[in-house]
């Protein structure tokens, strides 16, 4: 099996860290998501809830937790990448942005090779989290782009804080640096 | 006889990790089932192999690299990259050097070629840094852009395209993402896509090493 090299953001390929049989790593910033929703429009939208009206119209609280977390050892002092699962299992949201206390900035990027097998890469506004879905940030695909990343050796932990928008809660994620690529227990 | 569009779609398609576009590129996932277009490799086999690039390369000791006559007889993986890229190389090269590293006898030498395509960041000096982070046996090659367009051009790659520079001054290189194995006949006979994983290039390495390519061409 390939692991993904199509980054589609709704989509992405069949992933690696899936596979992963490793110990959760995600930790959530603050034991509950908070919601934050428009004062107005909040109270009619919990009444409705509450009396289960319209069951399916009511959408369920953003909650976002990552797993599988990883940054293989740089080769460079310059650049790193970061790759994870996120699971949402609220309403749909979107990664919006990324810092590191361990990096100069982080940008959200996703590889795409075409047709000929080139490889190219782009910046993305954000990453969708379709209401329970995992999304795979895996190599050739989304990927956490570390700028000026400290210096790091296997071993290390990355600390990263996904920030998203529809009210989510910050999520940290702590990544572990490791000198081989995860390919599951196969 | 197998037009280079046929070649980039076969390598595209391995690229892409497709299992099927068109009757040529057929393969299946299992490597080994009856029929597997590629004889059981995780890689992309070639109609027509390829000869190995003439161009003149520099190592990262700054001495002339000719790739004929210092592989010749051993199997050689080739790549091309640029050592700013946080993905696509870097992943590469850390699979490799860790099936290098698990492997015994002859497999485990395997050459790596690593040709650094952005050739203002490129240098030998920054080029053996980057690889001895992987395997200090890697070899590092740079050409002046033209030549390695032209090696890119005798394998079959597509050509570099050094992206326009962002408001911070950083840009991206579009560069092929395969890797060539060239096998003891000095000749190229398959291709592996970005996405090949350890596992495949452990059981591939030894295999290529002996392998009798049949001469009937598949075109």
């Amino acid at each position: 099996m390939l692991y993904p090299t199509r980054g589609d953001v709704n989509d992405p390929a069949p992933d690696l860290a899936r596979r992963v049989r490793r110990a959760e790593l995600w930790v959530m910033h603050g034991a509950t998501p908070t919601v934050r929703r428009r004062p107005r429009r909040a109270p009619a939208f919990a009444a409705v809830c509450a009396i289960g009206l319209v069951a399916a119209g009511c959408d369920s609280a953003p909650h976002v937790s990552a797993r599988d977390a990883y940054v293989p050892a740089p080769a460079t002092a310059g650049t790193a990448s970061a790759y994870l699962t996120l699971r949402n299992s609220g309403r749909a949201v979107h990664l919006v942005s990324v810092s590191s206390p361990d990096a100069g900035s982080v940008q959200i990027h996703r590889t795409r090779i075409d047709a000929t097998g080139r490889a190219t890469m782009t910046p993305l506004r954000q990453v969708d989290l379709p209401t329970d879905q995992a999304v795979t940030l895996g190599p050739g695909g989304i990927h956490l782009m570390l700028l000026e990343p400290r210096s790091l050796k296997v071993g290390d932990v990355v600390r990263l804080r996904l920030k998203f928008d529809g009210g989510a809660a910050d999520l940290d994620v702590k990544a572990d640096v490791v000198d081989e690529i995860p390919e599951g227990s196969s | 006889v197998t037009s280079r569009r046929d070649f980039l779609r076969l390598t595209g398609a391995a690229g892409l990790g497709l299992t099927a576009l068109g009757a040529s590129a057929c393969s299946d996932d299992s490597g080994t089932a009856a029929g597997d277009d590629n004889l059981g490799f995780a890689g992309t086999v070639l109609g027509i192999p390829l000869a190995k690039p003439t161009v003149a390369f520099t190592d990262t000791s700054g001495a002339v690299y000719d790739v004929g006559q210092r592989t010749a007889g051993k199997l050689t993986l080739m790549l091309f990259g640029y050592t700013s890229c946080p993905d696509v190389c870097p992943t590469h090269l850390l699979i490799l050097a860790t099936t290098l590293k698990h492997l015994t006898g002859p497999a485990s030498k395997t050459k790596v070629l690593f040709v650094g395509v952005d050739t203002a960041r490129d240098t030998p000096e920054v080029m053996r840094a980057y690889l001895d982070q992987r395997d200090k046996d890697f070899v590092g090659l740079t050409a002046s852009p033209g030549d390695i367009d032209k090696a890119l051009s005798q394998c079959n790659l597509p050509p570099v395209v050094i992206d326009p520079k962002r408001p911070d001054g950083s840009y991206v290189v579009e560069h092929p993402s395969q890797i060539l194995a060239f096998t003891p006949d000095d000749k190229c006979h398959i291709v592996y896509p970005f996405g090949t994983l350890q596992q495949q290039w452990s059981k591939d390495l030894p295999r290529l090493l002996n392998f009798a390519w049949p001469d009937t061409r598949r075109s």
